[in-house]
């Protein structure tokens, strides 16, 4: 896939959810190797009906403005520029404590981390400018 | 109050605490002593509660049998896709 350095000065990618038999293309994720854990804000991913349950594990997440919940959750599947996974544990947080602000369709949605980029064996190339699974 | 007592009074189920006493086990928060604010319905509303908790509030199961919690560092940037940053 070509990718692009946005105004933002980051590269944006999309992740497909498949969950309890509904389906989202989230878009607008930066792709982050500096995230160990793919992580989605929940705004993006409502009509997916994705719920804290009892057996899901929350985390804390400690940063600029004190401490965050964010809870992880396997997924029924993922997929990401060919590849694709089931039962994939995702992170789902807000993007900011008490955020009373609209979403619409320039807000970042979550972060694409290195977890799927490793679990796909994804190239970034930044001369060519291109994201793709390296061929076994 | 500890947390075994909260078990006893809301078995198996979701409930809004607020943190009194915790300790730090490694990356894990362990909270030694709660106060309950009130018993939560179902998974939705725990969801929302949590996300909406502030301070030292939070929600768990009391299905688990300890309050332990893993704390990690992460930056929450948010950004908007076009725009300086």
């Amino acid at each position: 896939m070509q990718i692009e350095i946005g105004a933002d000065g980051v590269i944006l990618c999309s992740l497909k959810l498949h969950h309890n038999g509904k389906e989202k293309e989230v878009y607008n994720l930066v792709l982050d190797t500096g995230a160990a854990e793919t992580i989605i804000y929940r705004h993006a991913v409502r009509e997916l009906g994705i719920y804290l349950e009892e057996n899901d594990e929350f985390v804390f997440m400690r940063g600029i403005g004190g401490r965050e919940p964010a809870f992880r959750k396997s997924v029924q599947a993922v997929e990401f520029l060919g590849f694709s996974a089931s039962d994939f544990l995702i992170d789902f947080g807000d993007a900011m404590e008490g955020e009373d602000e609209e979403f619409d369709e320039e807000t970042v949605n979550g972060l694409l981390g290195l977890d799927v980029l490793k679990a796909g064996g994804f190239i970034i190339d930044l001369k060519a400018m291109e994201v793709y699974q390296k061929e076994s | 109050m500890q947390w075994p007592e909260v078990r006893e009074l809301y078995p198996n189920q979701w409930v809004l605490l607020e943190e009194l006493k915790s300790h730090y086990n490694g990356s894990n928060v362990c909270v030694d002593e709660v106060a309950l604010i009130r018993a939560i319905l179902d998974a939705k509303e725990a969801t929302e509660e949590l996300f909406a908790a502030k301070d030292r509030r939070f929600v768990y199961h009391t299905s688990k049998e300890a309050i332990v919690i893993r704390e990690i560092q992460k930056p929450m940037i948010r950004r908007r896709a076009t725009g300086a940053n």
